[in-house]
């Protein structure tokens, strides 16, 4: 690499492991919440809107402070 | 454009889409950064240091591209309250904010062999500091509320008032630059190009941006499912 | 028009009964930057030429600190919802309380500044200059301030994140008006600097109140 190598390979390097980490984060975030979709769902505790699940997470029923906190906690548990 | 607010129906697209655009940015990714290292010349001013510019410029076309692509899906989701493009914005500034810290950090592994500093107050570099910093205040301002609805909304807003604002900060930076910097500084990159030199640069920048897609579409599904869960919750939290 | 008047009226007439804080931000402005003679040494060649980027800085850091208050007040008693359904238009409204709010803390920075001038021996005759792009510059920190505000109202940590969202924006200002002060003290014309800066305070004041009205309209929902 004509003296540079200590330059050249750190830059491809880090731009693959910020590339890659950002890839298998997001991966890993999917995993875990189509696996605690899924759990939810086979307990069929809830009938689920058809369509319009969007809709429901809209200003109007805006979750409780304490009760977003929670998922956060339950999903990182998840990952 | 309502068509693809249907959030089944944009998991399908997606997942029908998405296996394609894996397999051609790995692809563009491999042929890119292999042509980078082995097949493109070292550069007869700059040596083999040259390679670094086909993972620095690439990130800096992204981090500035992905700021332009959060301003319009705030426009189209302020104005048509389309609830995509809220997840959309939300989906793309981490990926937005890691190149623009890769553009920074490839800059610095730059400059040092070239400018003989790990930085330098350059125009460029400078503007790329501030972008990051815009990046930052986004990510944080649209986690800051318990509302989410809320933080898509304020993050809009706050990405619009940003786009008015990066010409306004370049312009600036570089009127400050130009008055306080030696003249010799050299430039990272030249105004003209070998095809030797940009076709390595292409394939590398097209490998990045179908990177951005393929990970906004896997992001995007994945916020799709937290509203889901977060509805679930709320009907239970009722139900209960 | 009428409505501006009334809106700035009473949002002086409140700040006049807590002048406190308007003492506290000029307060801060001349102590901070007393800090820097004991960070680089009391030699006057040196104060001298940092004069201008401190005197700016600190300025800066001053109105920074004044922001949290600027809706916050009005949002947790419940008048900025009045302000919301009265007949005048929100982003007038946002204007007039951007007016006092330059009036309460702009205002005396720049009455200030004489002074830490004087401490930091700046030549007389960048004075005149330093005061005209304050007098241009301040209003931008103001209208932009007063954006970052109305975006972190209700947010956690609101106090924490203004100066995340409105620093990188106070950059222009700060180049444009330490540019001004510098050419004047070199020698050169200070028009192109003060002329940017007068185009910058344009923009902002047609871009400002919109986003600050539109922040401040979805806080409300």
């Amino acid at each position: 690499m004509g003296g540079y190598a200590a330059f050249v390979w750190p830059s491809l390097g880090l731009t693959l492991v910020v590339m890659l980490g950002l890839l298998l984060s997001t991966l890993r975030q999917l995993r875990a919440r189509q696996r605690r979709l899924a759990a939810l769902e086979a307990e069929g505790a809830t009938r689920r809107p058809r369509g319009g699940s969007l809709a429901a997470a809209a200003p109007g029923d805006a979750p409780t402070v304490t009760r977003s906190r929670e998922n956060e906690r339950s999903e990182e548990a998840a990952s | 454009m309502h068509r693809f607010a249907n959030p089944a129906r944009f998991t399908r697209i997606a997942d029908r889409v998405l296996p394609f655009v894996a397999v051609a940015t790995a692809a563009a990714l491999g042929v890119g950064f292999y042509m980078a290292l082995f097949v493109a010349p070292p550069d007869y001013q700059q040596g083999e240091s040259v390679r670094i510019m086909y993972v620095h410029v690439p990130s800096a076309w992204m981090a500035m591209f992905i700021y332009v692509a959060i301003a319009v899906a705030s426009a189209v989701a302020l104005i048509w309250r389309h609830p995509l493009a809220d997840l959309a914005a939300k989906a793309s500034s981490p990926i937005g904010a890691g190149f623009a810290f890769l553009t920074l950090v490839t800059g610095s592994l730059w400059g040092r062999p070239m400018w003989g500093t790990w930085w330098e107050w350059d125009g460029r570099l400078t503007s790329m500091l501030i972008l990051f910093f815009l990046y930052l205040g986004h990510m944080a301002l649209m986690h800051a509320f318990d509302d989410q609805q809320r933080g898509y909304r304020a993050a809009a807003i706050l990405a619009l008032v940003g786009v008015i604002n990066i010409p306004i900060i370049k312009f600036s930076v570089d009127w400050w630059a130009t008055l306080h910097q030696p003249a010799s500084v050299f430039r990272l990159d030249g105004p003209t190009i070998h095809p030797s030199m940009l076709w390595p640069l292409l394939i590398t920048a097209v490998g990045f941006k179908l990177y951005y897609v393929t990970v906004v579409l896997l992001r995007i599904k994945s916020e799709l499912i937290a509203a889901r869960l977060r509805a679930l919750d709320l009907a239970r939290l009722k139900a209960s | 028009m009428k409505g501006l008047v009334i809106v700035i009226g009473r949002d002086l007439r409140l700040a006049l009964r807590q002048s406190a804080d308007a003492w506290l931000a000029v307060l801060f402005f001349v102590l901070t930057a007393t800090l820097f003679p004991f960070g680089v040494g009391p030699e006057a060649a040196t104060l001298r030429q940092i004069a201008p980027g401190v005197i700016w800085v600190v300025a800066l850091l001053a109105v920074l600190l004044s922001l949290e208050r600027l809706f916050l007040a009005d949002f947790e008693d419940g008048s900025l919802e009045q302000l919301l359904l009265s007949p005048l238009p929100l982003e007038v409204a946002v204007l007039g309380k951007v007016a006092a709010h330059w009036l309460t803390t702009g205002l005396p920075l720049i009455a200030a500044a004489p002074l830490l001038a004087l401490l930091f021996h700046m030549e007389p005759a960048g004075l005149l200059t330093l005061l005209l792009a304050m007098l241009l510059g301040t209003p931008v920190l103001s209208l932009i301030g007063a954006v970052g505000a109305a975006l972190t109202l209700g947010a956690r940590r609101g106090g924490v994140l203004i100066p995340l969202l409105v620093l990188p924006l106070y950059i222009p200002p700060l180049i444009f008006g330490v540019g001004a002060t510098e050419s004047a003290l070199s020698g050169l014309s200070a028009r192109p600097d003060l002329l940017l800066l007068g185009a910058l305070l344009l923009v902002m004041l047609l871009v400002a109140p919109l986003a600050a009205a539109a922040a401040l309209r979805q806080a409300l929902e």
